[in-house]
């Protein structure tokens, strides 16, 4: 502790002692002071007096769950609603519907009656906006144009890859396989649903094309979208929308977890660039750490090939090493550095021995 | 980090034990594997997608949430509206969590976000509280010093000593209620939930020495509030 204990710290001191927060040297250094000052002996008398009837109180939670039937209910309710928002892929609307979120509104709506007009003016917009999209749905398969199911996919135009919307895909987990289900629902020119699994290469190249397209659909379809390519990953086109993603996705969690889908693959330059660019470039800590250490992991399995960026990689990791705001950034840095310093060495001493 | 590794973590002292019975979820498939992994094993299942993880997740670290919330908000229906919206944040946004802290830190923001956003709620409009604690009586108040009297109340057992031991749950009650939402939050997770002012601080998004004042504010109105009873 840096402050010395005396008189006139002695009752913020005794508020710790009493709430277990201070080391046993501390918490001798009081039980001495006390001893020697009568004031102060009493102040903390009093804190440990406190404490002690805190202590005594009966918790509300012993009272009104003593059985934990609350608890059970809770969960039942929770997992119910996780039900809601699992069967429903516009997720947005059935949680405006539930209950809990209208609670929060309920003091607003009684006590501003303005807000309440307010309120039905908008939920009568939403609803407008709502039943239009509902409408647009169900008359999709227009007379004369039923929808059909391909399951081995035609391969889809440029055109169908950009007008399916954010709610027309979806990934869902199979029992028999660790590869997802894909399904999609093409609009135009004609409606159909194309099924099938990442080992198809169109359902690759759609799922390429959801990763590397993020301000055209959901981040969860985004992130599920690389996990499906993850087992798919040496193949060029699925690295070429992994790197994309990790340059331009907005969302911090996609790039991450592009990075990581990209450890294993091997040395392409454009995974390269694009792995470093995250470590020079991105806002966020956690990317730039997880494509050090996959620089790092590169390196030491001699993956890493410096030749296609010159001295490229050593001014960014050198910039890291000084500027990183991060400590752990610094330091890690500083050992890749190294490491690439031991790569050259080698490289040098290997054609000494091979002339 | 599973619950038992919470208990014992430098984090957290013992817990107040509700003595209620531990409460079990019918068994999923596969449910028994995954019951013995470590949290992170389950936050990246849960991410992809695997809903038995989540349960498990939510298994971990519910009891702890509601005990917070009813113990805070002092009623089961807004601690059930506590308990759905948290819980409903943490499975929309766990896509979002990056290991760079621990679990239960992460929950513990959420959870003491939405309580706090409660309390503010019932701050600003008081008259939705709960029914305010009766005063204690005149006669109540003869025998000198709250605290010698509560001190003397422990050498009995009899009727007037539970009665008392009822009013002094009334009075900390009250005290407690009049602490600011964040002050009562800190105190709330100090001294009943068992946690360190270090973690307080992470789930509150501030630093320790900023809570620490907070407790030193709340244990010195605490007290003024409690020697009013002289």
């Amino acid at each position: 502790m840096v402050e010395e204990l005396n008189c006139s710290n002695f009752e913020d001191r005794a508020i710790l002692y009493a709430a277990g927060e201070l080391v046993e040297e501390d918490r001798a250094a009081v039980e001495v002071h006390a001893l020697h000052c009568a004031n102060c002996a009493a102040v903390l008398s009093r804190e440990v007096s406190l404490r002690r009837v805190l202590a005594a109180r009966v918790q509300p939670a012993d009272v009104l769950d003593r059985s934990e039937l609350l608890l059970v209910r809770c969960r039942s309710e929770l997992f119910e609603a996780m039900d809601d928002a699992s069967a429903q892929p516009q997720r947005a609307w059935p949680s405006l519907l539930a209950p809990w979120r209208w609670m929060a509104f309920r003091h607003a709506f009684v006590f501003h009656p303005a807000w309440s007009a307010a309120a039905l003016v908008l939920v009568g917009a939403l609803a407008g906006t709502a039943a239009h999209e509902w409408y647009r749905q169900i008359a999709l398969p227009l007379p004369g144009k039923p929808v059909i199911t391909v399951s081995a996919p035609a391969p889809l135009t440029q055109q169908e890859l950009e007008t399916i919307d954010r709610d027309g895909i979806r990934l869902e987990p199979q029992s028999d396989s660790p590869a997802p289900k894909v399904e999609l629902q093409v609009r135009s020119p004609r409606p159909r649903v194309v099924q099938g699994t990442p080992d198809d290469a169109e359902i690759r190249r759609v799922l390429a094309y959801v990763i590397g397209h993020g301000g055209q659909f959901d981040d969860s379809v985004r992130l599920d979208s690389i996990d499906a390519l993850r087992p798919e990953a040496d193949d060029p086109q699925v690295q070429a929308a992994m790197s994309e993603a990790l340059r331009h996705d907005s969302n911090p969690a996609v790039r991450l977890r592009a990075i990581e889908a990209l450890r294993g693959v091997g040395s392409a330059p454009d995974v390269q660039s694009a792995i470093l660019g995250a470590l020079s470039d991105d806002d966020n800590s956690g990317v730039r750490i997880q494509a050090l250490n996959t620089l790092l992991e590169r390196m030491r399995s001699r993956e890493f090939s410096r030749a296609p960026f010159g001295n490229r990689a050593v001014s960014i990791l050198r910039d890291r090493m000084h500027n990183d705001s991060n400590s752990y950034i610094r330091s890690r840095s500083a050992d890749a550095l190294g490491q690439l310093a031991s790569m050259d060495e080698d490289s040098v001493s290997g054609e000494g021995r091979h002339p | 980090m599973s619950s038992e590794v919470i208990a014992s973590s430098p984090e957290f002292e013992a817990l107040p034990s509700s003595g209620a019975a531990t409460v079990t979820s019918p068994a999923r498939p596969g449910s028994s594997v995954l019951s013995a992994a470590d949290d992170r094993t389950l936050i990246e299942r849960a991410q992809a997608g695997d809903r038995s993880a989540f349960e498990l997740l939510v298994q971990r670290y519910d009891r702890q949430v509601l005990r917070l919330a009813l113990n805070v908000l002092g009623n089961a229906e807004d601690a059930r509206d506590v308990y759905q919206e948290a819980f409903l944040k943490i499975y929309r946004n766990l896509h979002h969590f990056r290991f760079e802290c621990a679990f239960y830190t992460w929950v513990y923001r959420i959870v003491t976000n939405v309580c706090l956003d409660h309390l503010r709620r019932r701050h600003s409009h008081p008259e939705e509280q709960p029914p305010l604690l009766r005063t204690v009586s005149a006669e109540e108040r003869r025998d000198g010093d709250f605290f010698d009297r509560q001190a003397e109340t422990r050498a009995h057992s009899d009727p007037e000593r539970q009665v008392l031991g009822q009013e002094i749950g009334r009075q900390v009650e009250g005290a407690l209620q009049a602490l600011s939402p964040r002050e009562r939050m800190v105190f709330e997770m100090r001294h009943y939930q068992g946690m360190k002012l270090r973690a307080i601080g992470d789930a509150l998004g501030t630093t320790e020495e900023t809570v620490k004042n907070s407790l030193f504010r709340a244990t010195r109105k605490l007290r003024s509030q409690l020697e009013g009873l002289r």
